[in-house]
């Protein structure tokens, strides 16, 4: 994103109430997820027959699950798993997609005509059925859904890069740059990549919220975390099954999801109003 | 419209589609894994597999299988399901009916509310009805089908109401009204999410519209905003609007896979996950190219149909 531009065009001063909710949100989820790693109220995995289906309480404040077990419980100790879905994934999609941006970006030509059509082709795939294509060769599980997601969400990575490599390469310090004689890769990744940067973060965190709601779907399926171990995705899916004797297990993980995933968008709408970028690719 | 328009649109969507097929086909092979060890399983003998690989062709170049796949698809022939012992083509189109009645409807229930919301938000940018509309969608798009199904079964489909059945399907030739009832939760539910994304494109894609100068003529001249709105200001829109319907059928087409999970409704997208969990490789490598296919199919129709709206688009 240019400097100039951006300065060219002052802002009144307002509330960002985007970028407020969202950041509280994103903080809730966060604690969330990490609390359970060091604290629950009961062993996620006790079970407790008298107990079964029960209505929220004093000893459950979330009630609890068909075999007794305490969904408040369960959503802390399950939240780093669906955490690490949505960073994970994230992280993997940017990894894979940025020397991708950079490289057609920084060359244009003919290299960037033929991978960009290979990349409008994956974009027709539904991220989610792509992810199922890399599930059905690496098989369920956690660390393969997040390969899956990763993979699955990369394309749209980079398309977006891509559009703001293109921007910045026209700019005045990379024909300086040029002229230095530096090397392609040092103007790559040395120049033009901290310059991209704001594109990236607030694509980032929109994609994070959206591999959490593809991890907890991949869950749901029976492809991401396998039972007896919990995450979101995996306790919607169990709750779904009793809901017509009591909907307290879907409560919890349901009111979790939502509030991560309307977090990490919100967060990244509010950043991109910040940064004063214009609305791109990020609900394909 | 001009023929060589036409021409190159459908030449970019054949390429599309060949780029599609190779990119499915690689995923499902060069991936670990093999068909012969998931039917036979992983005690079977190596003169067993290598005999099944052998009559399943398995044992070709990947090259070889790769041409052999492609050539069938224009004939329908997208090979053996390995699980069920029935050609996968059939079972493929059965699915695809069942999901395009789905999708078809969703997708004309979803502009006919977003559409006139959309509007209505962006004429009245900032107004409490665009917060409201705006934040509505928000959270539209940030809830997930698999906690709207749960909630709408324990409101519709359980008692006291149990106005619709939780799941399953039955054929439009069995029963009509049985057939419609099995479609109703499913289509809210896309519906639900959909109409929310849609929304929010039609409603930045006026406001652009909007700040025009043509709009601002039509104001000056003194016409009623109505006719400003909906007849000068809808009819550019309506060109953002198609491509965004376009590029939503690809959203629709991911949400499917859920919800007719969710309501084992018999659909491509239940197939999809079948096939995953059963490694049953025919079967998902023709779910996936059908389901990219629609995308490509639609956005080449999107493409065509804006030709016709603004014949600028046309010359090259």
């Amino acid at each position: 994103m240019s400097t100039l531009a951006t300065m060219s065009v002052p802002r009144p001063p307002r509330a960002n109430y985007y970028l407020v909710i969202g950041a509280t949100l994103t903080a809730l989820a966060l604690a969330v997820g990490l609390l359970g790693l060091l604290y629950s109220p009961y062993a996620p995995a006790k079970v407790d027959l008298l107990h079964r289906l029960a209505a929220p309480s004093a000893a459950h404040r979330l009630g609890t699950d068909r075999f007794g077990r305490d969904v408040l419980s369960r959503v802390l100790s399950g939240g780093w798993r669906s955490m690490t879905l949505g960073f994970g994934a994230t992280a993997l999609g940017l990894a894979l997609g940025l020397p991708v941006a950079l490289l057609t970006g920084f060359y244009r030509g003919r290299l960037d005509q033929i991978v960009m059509r290979f990349v409008d082709a994956l974009l027709s795939i539904p991220t989610l059925v792509f992810a199922l294509l890399v599930i059905v060769g690496v098989g369920p599980g956690l660390p393969q859904a997040v390969l899956a997601l990763g993979v699955a969400a990369s394309p749209k990575f980079v398309r977006i890069v891509r559009s703001a490599v293109l921007d910045a390469a026209g700019h005045d310090y990379v024909t300086a740059a040029k002229a230095r004689g530096e090397g392609a890769l040092y103007i790559q990744y040395g120049e033009i990549l901290p310059n991209v940067w704001a594109p990236i973060i607030v694509e980032g965190s929109i994609n994070v919220g959206f591999a959490l709601m593809g991890g907890a779907a991949l869950s749901y399926l029976g492809l991401g975390t396998q039972p007896p171990h919990a995450d979101w995705g995996v306790m919607i899916n169990e709750a779904q099954k009793y809901i017509s004797v009591s909907f307290w297990p879907l409560l919890g993980p349901a009111l979790a999801i939502c509030a991560s995933v309307i977090g990490f968008n919100l967060m990244g709408e509010g950043l991109r109003d910040r940064l004063h970028l214009r609305s791109s690719l990020s609900d394909v | 419209m001009n023929a060589a328009f036409v021409a190159r649109r459908v030449v970019y969507g054949l390429i599309s589609l060949a780029i599609l097929s190779a990119i499915i086909f690689a995923c499902t092979h060069l991936l670990p894994g093999d068909a012969a060890v998931t039917i036979l399983g992983e005690g079977a003998s190596s003169e067993a597999l290598a005999a099944l690989r052998a009559r399943l062709g398995l044992d070709r170049s990947f090259l070889a299988q790769f041409l052999d796949w492609l050539v069938g698809l224009p004939f329908g022939a997208f090979g053996t399901s390995t699980t069920l012992n029935q050609p996968a083509g059939p079972i493929i189109a059965e699915r695809f009916r069942n999901s395009l009645a789905l999708a078809v409807t969703t997708l004309g229930v979803a502009a006919a509310l977003a559409i006139p919301l959309g509007v209505a938000a962006a004429a009245r940018r900032g107004s409490r009805l665009d917060g409201s509309i705006l934040a509505a969608s928000y959270v539209g798009i940030s809830i997930p089908d698999f906690v709207v199904a749960p909630i709408l079964i324990i409101v519709l489909a359980s008692p006291p109401l149990s106005l619709l059945p939780s799941g399953g399907f039955v054929p439009f030739t069995e029963s009509f009204g049985g057939w419609l009832a099995h479609m109703v939760l499913p289509v809210i539910v896309l519906t639900f999410l959909l109409t929310a994304h849609l929304l929010r494109q039609t409603r930045s894609g006026m406001l652009e519209v909007l700040s025009s100068d043509y709009i601002r003529t039509a104001r000056l001249k003194g016409l009623p905003e109505r006719i400003v709105l909906w007849r000068h200001g809808l009819r550019n829109g309506l060109t953002t609007t198609i491509a965004v319907l376009a590029l939503d059928i690809g959203y629709l087409m991911g949400s499917i896979v859920i919800v007719e999970e969710i309501f084992a409704y018999p659909g491509l997208g239940r197939l999809m996950v079948y096939s995953v969990a059963n490694r049953d490789m025919p079967l998902v490598q023709g779910s996936a190219l059908v389901i990219g296919a629609v995308y490509v199919v639609a956005n080449l129709l999107a493409d065509l149909a804006q030709g016709v709206l603004n014949p600028r688009l046309t010359r090259s």
